[in-house]
């Protein structure tokens, strides 16, 4: 059976690329693949932070976010996404950034713990990166509980990797403190 | 459809009707046992327990359930007895005819859920059946002492009576004419699309003459056909939405009734097991509440109605010695207001005791005496809902073990809700439920304040007048309308919500009457936007300590409003602002993470902060309220943080308040125009640290001899 389609010499030089990709991913052993723990990973006040992967949902211009009055100051807003109105909160307010260097104009849907999502503002969208996944269990194991893991990479800036859950719950835990 | 589909199908069909005649049977018993009826009353009643346990017995029959047609037979028979004469049922007999009614629905949900279930245990059943023959060989007599036991401990069918109602989770019950009239919408939904398509066939083959663009007049005539044919497309749409709405409203809906009517029967079989006598009365048990809420309702009601006949109510001797009628009074009311249910379960018992919460916190090592003593009746109330906390002494199957009013709680939470108890010692106790209901949409009030739009439900204004200067006067520092020969209190809501300072109203601005409660307050806000019904969403749960909303609801243009709580706002306007004494400092950053960075900075160093999202707004702020600093972004659109510090600088009244400007550049180079501008300071965003911040306002308001 012949394909109908007319060809189209852009769309081959696309399917080659593809074809490319797909067996460099399948040379990798899958062990290989395992062992490695993927990030999302974001400038947040000149320094380098990440959040999980899995925890990303969604990356989105940071607009139609409606402030509420009366709120906790990490909260940012409110905003609809999917139908469901998310908590839109301040990363840098959260993590006690020292400053930023562009005004966030990224938006990112987050997973939480029990599925529940909610939005954090971003300066820029994230790039994925990887780390070796030991390196992460070191890290969250000396870490002892804390929201934000400083894990040292190699010839490059340490990365800060966000607990967000552990990180919002030590945050709502601080002000019912002080409250 | 072979023979054993078509049956099982008919049984599922039969589950609905056999609860409804079992429901039916439930209340005529309860009436029967509690009295007070002439003998035309009793007729009725007896005669109607008769008639649905015939056709209880005929349809079971025609279903194939032998054992549950059997049994709703000889049920009859020991009621048949009682017909002609003009009797109060016996409790011994009302005891075992509604166990028996209970055994009944629970062979017919079996047969429901299995093909073929297990016969009746022969002991259990064996001993059913022999107390209806001893009940049909001596009506009205005690029945024998197996069955005084089995009053003792009821079944626990009988106290699951309200947590097992089955909502319609294993499928809705619709009826004929319900399908017909969306089927008919269905009908009106498909011409109007036929004919927006046509439309837009019409208005595309019309583009396509280019004649159209070089006549104004025929451009206009097609322009004006369009708007007509969008006004009138959106009329129709609007009236299919609202009358689908409606139709999923008397679907998805069932009235509170359906879970407050079987409590009835537990409250009946918790006073005979305690000995307490008690009347429950229902009231707004007709509004119609979505499924889910009433489904999670149901465990929270069974909960505080065990509570109130448990811990709440009296023994009648002890009633009778204080002077109290020997029947408690037990209230459930619903009412709904708005998208929001207000459902209130009383008792005219004991009360809560604040001592005993006291000895039992302290017991619990949960306070001190002395952070105790520190706490006013309500907190201390608040303390019943701490898990395994529990001031009732001795435990009982029902109460005591501390889990009910933690799991009510809980339960409530998780629909949105809020739970309050009001209680005097010897005169009672009320547990307030407040939820929002999540179907439907509400009328809407929108304002505006500032530059954002809040909704009010628009039930709670009564009235919208303008302001006329005469009729205000100041009192206490505070403003107050008179209005129609009485004094009402006016409070700006910008101020309420601390996005500004709160102004002093001017001549033809409008304020929103607002009764609530018995008090009134009039509301002033710089517009108003109109009204519309909405759909009101719960705010994620982040917001839960901001009690000033009830949710949000999604505007046409893709944003969303804010809707306010009317109860909030009555109660507001008597808590004085703790930060009025502060030192005031007004963000203007287009920007929301500089908004929200610079106010916990400065929140954290005691400034009351308010925010502007735009130069413009922050002018206007700066017109009507005082502020010690202003921290100003320099790149915002429309007028940058330059042209804003000039015009702060130029006016001689908002000269004097310091200017700090932040820029996400480092901006060296450009600080002579900063200072050109007339800015006291500039800080990059990039060491926005808070000592840093704090360090900079600290230096510009150090000549001022101001601190927070």
């Amino acid at each position: 059976m012949t394909d109908p389609r007319p060809q189209d010499p852009l769309m081959d030089a696309a399917a080659k690329l593809l074809l490319t990709r797909a067996a460099r991913l399948r040379e990798k052993p899958e062990e290989e693949a395992r062992d490695l723990f993927w990030a999302a990973e974001f400038p947040l006040g000149g320094k380098a932070y990440a959040l999980p992967l899995e925890t990303l949902v969604a990356c989105q211009p940071l607009r139609l976010v409606t402030p509420v009055p009366l709120c906790d100051p990490h909260l940012a807003g409110i905003v609809r996404f999917q139908r469901q109105l998310l908590s839109v909160m301040s990363l840098a307010a959260l993590v006690g950034s020292a400053g930023w260097h562009r005004d966030p104009s990224v938006m990112l849907i987050l997973r939480l713990e029990g599925d529940r999502p909610a939005a954090v503002d971003c300066e820029e969208i994230p790039r994925t990166s990887s780390l070796p996944q030991e390196t992460v269990v070191e890290a969250r194991r000396r870490g002892e509980g804390a929201a934000v893991l400083s894990i040292q990479r190699p010839g490059q800036e340490p990365l800060h990797l966000i607990e967000i859950s552990k990180l919002l719950s030590q945050t709502l835990a601080g002000r019912s403190h002080g409250q | 459809m072979d023979n054993d589909s078509f049956m099982r199908d008919l049984v599922a069909g039969f589950e609905s009707e056999a609860k409804d005649l079992v429901d039916s049977i439930t209340q005529n018993l309860l009436a029967a046992e509690k009295g007070g009826l002439d003998s035309a009353g009793y007729g009725a009643i007896y005669q109607k327990i008769c008639r649905d346990l015939h056709t209880l017995k005929g349809s079971s029959a025609t279903c194939g359930l032998s054992e549950v047609s059997d049994l709703s037979h000889r049920l009859e028979d020991v009621v048949v007895p009682f017909k002609n004469g003009s009797a109060v049922l016996p409790a011994d007999s009302a005891d075992l005819l509604l166990k028996g009614i209970d055994v009944v629905l629970d062979r017919v949900r079996l047969h429901v859920a299995q093909a073929a279930p297990p016969p009746p245990d022969p002991a259990e059943w064996g001993a059913l059946m022999a107390e209806i023959e001893a009940a049909k060989a001596a009506p009205g007599e005690k029945a024998p002492e197996k069955a005084a036991d089995s009053r003792e401990a009821p079944p626990a069918a009988q106290e699951e009576t309200v947590e097992s109602l089955d909502l319609g989770e294993n499928g809705w019950r619709v009826n004929a004419r319900q399908v017909i009239r969306m089927m008919n919408e269905v009908e009106r939904l498909r011409e109007l699309q036929l004919r927006l398509t046509d439309q837009s066939r019409r208005l595309s083959s019309g583009l396509q003459d280019k004649k159209w663009l070089l006549d104004p007049v025929a451009l206009e005539a097609l322009l004006f056909q369009l708007q007509h044919a969008m006004i009138f497309n959106a009329e129709e749409t609007g009236n299919l939405v609202d009358s689908l709405e409606e139709q999923l409203k008397d679907i998805g809906m069932l009235s509170f009734n359906t879970i407050a009517q079987p409590l009835h029967r537990q409250v009946r079989d918790l006073c005979r097991r305690f000995g307490k006598q008690a009347a429950l009365s229902v009231v707004g048990g007709e509004i119609l509440l979505d499924r889910r809420i009433l489904e999670g309702l149901k465990g929270p009601l069974v909960h505080l109605v065990r509570n109130a006949v448990d811990h709440g109510l009296e023994s009648p001797e002890q009633r009778d010695a204080s002077g109290k009628h020997k029947e408690g009074a037990l209230v459930i009311r619903a009412e709904q207001q708005g998208n929001l249910l207000f459902l209130e379960v009383s008792d005219d018992g004991r009360g809560i005791d604040p001592e005993k919460i006291r000895k039992e916190a302290v017991k619990r090592g949960l306070f001190s005496k002395e952070e105790l003593a520190a706490f006013n009746e309500s907190q201390l109330r608040q303390l019943l809902f701490h898990s395994g906390f529990s001031t009732k002494e001795e435990v009982t199957s029902i109460s005591g073990r501390g889990v009910g009013l933690d799991a009510v709680k809980t339960q409530v939470q998780s629909l949105k809700g809020t739970v309050e108890i009001q209680s005097k010692p010897g005169q009672g106790t009320r547990f307030i439920l407040t939820l929002p209901i999540e179907l439907g949409s509400s009328p809407i009030l929108s304002v505006r304040v500032g530059a954002q739009s809040f909704g009010l439900p628009l039930l709670s204004v009564q009235n919208i007048v303008r302001v006329h200067p005469e009729a205000l006067r100041i009192s206490r520092e505070n403003w107050e309308l008179d209005f129609e020969g009485r004094s009402v209190p006016v409070r700006d809501l910008g101020g309420l919500l601390r996005i500004r300072l709160p102004k002093k109203p001017a001549a033809g601005q409008p304020l929103l009457l607002m009764p609530f409660e018995g008090r009134e307050l009039a509301l002033f806000v710089d517009e108003i936007l109109g009204d519309e019904n909405l759909v009101l969403h719960p705010l994620p749960p982040e917001f839960a300590g901001v009690p000033a909303f009830q949710g949000a609801s999604l505007l046409p243009s893709g944003e969303l409003m804010l809707i306010l709580k009317a109860g909030w706002l009555a109660r507001a306007e008597e808590t004085r602002d703790p930060f009025q004494d502060r030192l005031k400092a007004l963000v203007v950053d287009d920007s929301l993470t500089a908004r929200a960075m610079h106010r916990n900075m400065l929140e954290s160093a005691g400034y009351l902060v308010h925010s502007a999202a735009s130069a413009r707004q922050g002018l206007e702020l700066l017109e009507t309220s005082t502020y010690d600093v202003v921290l100003c972004d320099i790149g915002m659109e429309d007028m940058d943080g330059l042209d804003f510090t000039r015009a702060v600088k130029a006016n001689p009244r908002t000269r004097p308040i310091p200017v700090i400007l932040v820029s996400a550049r480092d901006g060296e180079k450009d600080l002579p125009d900063y200072w050109e501008a007339g800015a006291d300071a500039f800080l990059s965003k990039k060491d926005c640290s808070s000592g840093r911040l704090l360090a900079e306002v600290d230096k510009v308001m150090k000549p001022k001899g101001k601190k927070p």
